[in-house]
């Protein structure tokens, strides 16, 4: 060969810097700059509002954020795997009244709260059976199913409340466990499962695998109506779960109730950096984006600012939130 | 009818036929003789000369007048039926500046009734009165998914029909729009007078004005109408000054009148009547206690939902660790319950007071609990008295004196008295 | 005589490319001069600096024998050079002549004159020999028709170069006819034309003269008539024929994949072949041959009816990487892994250090660039793309490999080396069907090449009669 031959034609540049260093870059800069954020918010209000910096406050934090948390956990799953499922708010709504009907029908807390879980991944399946047998996109029927199951909860309960009280019941909205507020040790346990599952099972990966090439990802053998379908029972388990540690807090479930919690717990998927069209994204995130969302209202609160204000300004974050994500997956 | 001109003349001279064979109602009559020319001693002459008994009412209703009560038998005595109305008369409250005009109110006594009936609901006084003639009477509810609307617009079928009036029942679907449309059909049914129960302050304008264009007067239920039209509520003023006044009087038996911190959990984008809850409660409070500062007072918007508020609270409570003796006041009792879960959690509910309005099932359950739970009391209104505004509306079709704002007699509710009042309200109030 | 158009030691630079270096070029009155090349030889930058959308970093351009600064696109329009580039720049909502006219509708009091537009785009239309009502929507005629309209577009003012850049990209043969018909129309009248293609098999129906491109440079200009084939492929690849497909080819074994009456609704119809181990197969057809359908419907992929028989495992690279191969967000490692998950840990369960290790194996097998297995694949060049597509089903265990159109949007260099692995898999035992539009890949690479057209397999040829000619006679069949 000579050596007119052997000369690399000229090529689009590709980064070659420093091997491990770049790659860890990559994979845990968009969260590294979330958690950078994060400590500047902080900051921020440590220094400007009053007793913001104590433990009991951001245990506050937590018990506010913990019932569309937990909802927003599962909805990553989902949304990892290309399903963006905005039926979750009604899916709360339903499952909290089964809990109440459960509770005041007498039974234990365990058996409440696991029918509610149980009716959660059978709405969630529902979900995955839509969207295969209509081949429409999960958000187009996850729109309709809203309207379907929180149309339900109105004509089931006829818009009358359904009082959930029992001491048992009431500890898991408003019990504390080890110091931390029950709602919160919860969506904890949530986060870790959901955290274990993505990562260290072959199911986890092929979600990301769907959600990223659903077309690809069928040719390389994987079943992507039954992974959406699983991803979306998932979120419809962490949607039940939610429901039902809203109701327990309340004593007494109300239809439409979930419903109201559908923006912020989208918002804090996305700022967590959950790719809106699927594929990737990471439980971590999504607790971020709980807790910058929690710590914007609570320190807004505590300063004093009107809620007009405290709306445009989540708004205007997760318009931000957008833009960056646009901005990053344009840059291959 | 020598005023009138050819056209007109003859117009006017089909009208009055019309009257005759009892096509139009008088109610129509004057009105579209008015709007010929006619002027009213003319107009008074001609109804008196036609009698002003047209049974059967209108030729365009459908069976409309089957079951009423006829027009005989204590119709004609207005001055009685509207005493039975008013038991107390029409007063004038110079205290009372309401934002939608005038300060001549009624208040329906509390006792204003007289026993059950046979299915067991309270029979008020004003309702037992039968109207001279089968008026169509609009009642246009909250919506058929709020079950509590639901028992309301029953209530008002019952009312009406037991005045030996027409009722025209019509869901408003929470929605503004349906709301709108409804009175398209309101008019088309030629009703004679239409009660709205929506939540939309501002759709009732054009509700209102729709009405009046169609010549048909209107009143309004829980949420204004436009200024001086016909309005009944709960009375959020005096009913929260009465809860300010009874957590004053807590305040001062058990605490030696000592407050550190009153967190009113309020509802500012709910309109003007609501926002009257808060004035109430400062001003029950103030009474009770006339050395309470205003710095104590701390109010926050808790869209009337239990967690909204509950977060609210949570933080106000964070940024007053040294409060100790807190009073709460709930817009509602979903908000007034969040200030509670607040206080729990914060383990500062031992020393709290908290009230709220409506009878909603949350506050149901927390009365119940007595002692153990730092909600005090709450405000109830008696559904059975929403109909009130329907014979009110009939009272003026009559030709009545009424008063343009009426409010509903309330019950104040405790851990003692909870047994006997079921919940009243689902998720609004 | 002056030429109309030179380009003389043009050079130009974008950031971390040169992709000219000192580049000459003329251009005759009447002439069509063919610019060959590979994907990013630079045609396209060269016909960018003559229409003026980019300065050239040095060197000079002439119209005329004048030297010439073009500031902007209409400084080139000025001078009567017309582009029809790769992308359409029609607008399929408007008619057809105000495509032709757009941006220049005549106007009478500062409104529109459309009878005057419809007058003024006949001629263009005419020269084109496109014979359609000019008020009809664009976007209501044939494809081919409609580069027909954005050529009439390139004419209808006086224009004197017309450079056609990829402009059969999308043609079927006898649309790309109709084409190469209007050019030498063209010709006749004495307008300038530069055909930039990188088919060499489409210059005999059109050009005079060919410019060959590589790597920024000019490499050769000839009379058609005065070179061949092979010389020009040659010098766009830059190495010998001979040394870019693997010579060395082992002896057929036993029959690894058996396919018999392939029917797939509106794709292919009675196709039957057999690969046996050891052996590279084609799948030739022209675009719109269903040729590169055929390997999805052998991977079962869409609905088809017929005999398939493997022995083995079958693995498929598809023709689009990014719509249909790569998982674009994931790293180089899981797009290599991505078949073979459940080898990765214990039952249920995943470990992403047996992923990476896998996948390190397969990257220095392949000699993938860079050799990183976190890299973002998406940074990644056509060819390394490829290749971690191909080790996909490598890590998987494929014994035969289809591929369809493998080296589309691959540059020469990784192309050499996609072919001498193709080789290497099948010295090692395995099959591989490749389906190509790509005459000299398949001419160059197979031992047997069926031809299809219009969904049928109608000519199998090998040994001899494996040449160009006789592979293009049987595709257009």
């Amino acid at each position: 060969m000579t050596a007119e031959q052997t000369a690399r034609p000229p090529q689009r540049v590709s980064a070659d810097d420093g091997g491990a260093a770049f790659a860890a870059r990559l994979a845990a800069a968009p969260l590294a700059r979330l958690a950078l954020a994060y400590a500047v918010l902080v900051a921020v209000f440590a220094v400007t509002a009053d007793h913001f910096l104590t433990t009991d406050n951001f245990l506050n934090i937590g018990r506010a954020t913990a019932v569309f948390g937990i909802a927003a956990l599962g909805l990553t799953v989902a949304l990892i795997a290309g399903a963006l499922d905005v039926s979750f708010g009604a899916v709360m709504s339903v499952c909290g009244i089964v809990a109440a009907e459960r509770i005041a029908a007498g039974a234990g807390v365990v058996t409440a709260i696991a029918v509610a879980l149980a009716v959660g991944v059978g709405l969630g399946l529902v979900n995955g059976a839509l969207t295969a047998a209509l081949r429409l996109d999960p958000l187009i029927v996850t729109l309709g199913t809203l309207s379907i199951f929180g149309g339900w909860a109105f004509l089931h309960t006829n818009g009358a409340p359904t009082p959930a009280s029992s001491e048992a019941f009431a500890k898991v909205g408003r019990g504390e466990t080890l110091g931390i507020p029950t709602p919160v040790v919860i969506m904890l346990g949530v986060a870790v499962v959901l955290a274990v599952l993505l990562r260290w099972t072959s199911f986890g990966q092929r979600c990301y695998l769907v959600g990223d090439n659903a077309r690809a990802a069928a040719l390389v053998g994987v079943r992507t109506a039954w992974v959406r379908a699983a991803a979306l029972a998932i979120s419809g388990a962490t949607a039940a779960l939610a429901g039902a540690v809203m109701v327990a807090n309340a004593g007494v479930a109300n239809a439409g109730e979930g419903e109201r919690h559908l923006l912020n717990a989208i918002a804090a998927v996305v700022i967590g950096g959950t790719a809106l069209s699927g594929g990737a994204g990471l439980i971590a995130g999504t607790v971020l984006g709980i807790a910058v969302l929690g710590t914007i209202d609570n320190g807004l609160n505590l300063l004093g600012v009107s809620s007009t204000w405290q709306d445009v300004l989540k708004g205007l974050i997760v318009i931000g939130a957008l833009v960056l994500d646009r901005v990053r997956r344009r840059d291959p | 009818m020598g005023q009138l001109d050819r056209g007109r003349r003859s117009e006017a001279e089909r009208l009055v036929r019309s009257l005759e064979t009892g096509q139009v109602s008088r109610r129509q009559f004057i009105g579209r003789a008015t709007a010929l020319g006619l002027t009213f001693p003319t107009i008074a002459g001609i109804l008196a000369a036609c009698g002003d008994s047209d049974s059967g009412g209108s030729g365009g209703t459908t069976g409309g007048a089957g079951g009423t009560a006829t027009a005989e038998g204590g119709a004609g005595d207005l001055q009685a039926i509207t005493s039975k109305v008013y038991p107390d008369g029409i007063t004038s409250d110079p205290e009372y500046k309401g934002p939608n005009g005038g300060s001549r109110v009624a208040f329906l006594p509390e006792d204003a009734y007289e026993g059950t009936d046979e299915k067991g609901i309270r029979k008020w006084v004003c309702y037992d009165f039968t109207a001279d003639k089968p008026y169509r009477i609009a009642f246009a509810h909250f919506s058929a998914k709020w079950d509590l609307s639901v028992e309301m617009a029953a209530r008002a079928e019952r009312a009406i029909r037991a005045m030996g009036c027409e009722p025209l029942i019509f869901d408003n679907n929470f929605d503004a729009d349906q709301a709108i449309k409804n009175v398209d059909l309101i008019v088309q049914q030629q009703a004679d007078f239409v009660v709205e129960a929506q939540i939309f302050p501002d759709a009732n304008k054009a509700i209102y004005n729709r009405l009046e264009a169609a010549g048909i007067p209107s009143g309004y239920y829980a949420v204004e109408g436009p200024e001086g039209a016909l309005f009944q509520d709960a009375g959020n003023l005096r009913m929260c000054t009465a809860l300010g006044e009874w957590l004053g009087e807590y305040a001062r038996d058990n605490w030696d009148g000592q407050v550190d911190l009153v967190m009113l959990a309020a509802q500012p984008r709910a309109g003007t009547y609501v926002a009257e809850r808060e004035v109430g409660y400062r001003a029950g409070l103030k009474k009770v206690l006339p050395d309470l500062p205003d710095s104590v007072f701390v109010e926050f918007d808790s869209q009337g939902l239990l967690d909204e508020s509950q977060k609210k609270a949570a933080d106000v409570l964070t940024a007053h660790p040294n409060a100790k003796h807190i009073i709460g006041c709930g817009s509602n009792d979903d908000a007034a319950v969040g200030i509670v879960r607040a206080l729990e959690a914060a383990k500062r509910a031992t020393t709290a007071a908290v009230a709220g309005q409506a009878g909603q099932a949350s506050a149901v359950e927390e009365l119940k609990k007595g002692g153990d739970s730092p909600f005090k009391v709450s405000a109830f209104t008696d559904i059975e008295t929403v109909p009130w505004l329907t014979a009110i509306g009939i009272l003026e079709l009559m030709g009545g004196e009424v008063a343009p704002v009426n409010f509903l007699p309330f019950y104040l509710v405790d851990a003692d008295s909870v047994g006997s009042f079921p919940p009243q309200a689902g998720t609004l109030g | 005589m002056t030429p109309l158009l030179e380009a003389v030691g043009v050079v130009k630079t974008f950031p971390g490319v040169r992709a000219l270096d000192g580049v000459d070029f003329e251009l005759r009155a009447g002439e069509v001069h063919a610019l060959l090349g590979e994907n990013g030889a630079g045609k396209s930058t060269l016909m960018r600096i003559f229409a003026g959308d980019h300065a050239p970093d040095s060197g000079e351009l002439r119209f005329d024998g004048r030297p010439v600064r073009l500031a902007s696109p209409a400084d080139a329009l000025a001078h009567g050079v017309r582009l029809v580039a790769q992308e359409r720049a029609l607008v399929p909502t408007l008619s057809v002549a105000e495509n032709v006219l757009l941006g220049r509708l005549p106007r009478r009091r500062g409104r529109v004159d459309w009878p005057a537009v419809r007058a003024a785009a006949a001629a263009p239309l005419a020269r084109v020999g496109l014979d359609v009502d000019p008020g009809v929507e664009l976007g209501l005629l044939r494809r081919d028709e409609q580069q027909l309209v954005e050529v009439a577009k390139a004419l209808s003012d006086e224009g004197r170069v017309l450079i056609l850049d990829e402009a059969t990209a999308s043609l079927s043969t006898s649309e790309s006819e109709r084409l190469f018909e209007v050019v030498r129309n063209l010709r006749e009248h004495g307008v300038g034309i530069v055909y930039i293609t990188h088919r060499v098999g489409e210059l005999t129906a059109v050009a005079d003269r060919v410019t060959v491109l590589r790597d920024g440079r000019r490499v050769g200009t000839s009379a058609l008539a005065g070179t061949t084939r092979e010389r020009l492929v040659e010098q766009m690849v830059g190495r010998k024929l001979a040394e870019l497909y693997p010579r060395e080819r082992p002896q057929p074994g036993e029959p690894r994949l058996c396919v018999e009456g392939l029917t797939a609704d509106g794709m292919c119809s009675g196709v039957s072949l057999e690969v046996r181990a050891g052996e590279i197969v084609a799948l030739f057809g022209l675009v719109g041959s269903g040729a590169t359908e055929i390997p999805y419907a052998i991977a079962g992929d869409v609905a088809a009816h017929g005999h398939v028989e493997v022995r083995g495992r079958l693995g498929l690279v598809p023709a689009d990487r990014r719509s249909e191969g790569l998982f674009p967000q994931a790293t180089v490692g899981r797009n290599i892994g991505a078949a073979s998950l459940d080898r990765y840990g214990p039952p249920g369960l995943y470990r992403r250090r047996r992923e990476t290790a896998a996948a390190r194996r397969q990257i220095a097998a392949l000699d993938l660039r860079p050799p990183r297995p976190w890299a973002p694949v998406a940074k990644l060049s056509g060819g390394n793309q490829q290749k971690a597509v191909l080790g996909r089903w490598l890590e998987r265990g494929a014994d035969v490999l289809l591929l369809s159109e493998p080296t589309r949007g691959v540059d020469v260099g990784a192309r050499a080396e996609i072919y001498r692995l193709l080789g290497e898999l099948c010295a090692g035992g395995r099959s591989v069907l490749l389906a190509s539009s790509d005459l000299d890949e398949v001419v160059g690479l197979a031992d047997r090449v069926h031809v299809v057209s219009r969904g049928r397999v109608v000519a199998v040829l090998a040994g001899e009669d494996l040449r160009h000619e006789r592979v293009l006679e049987a595709a257009t069949r």
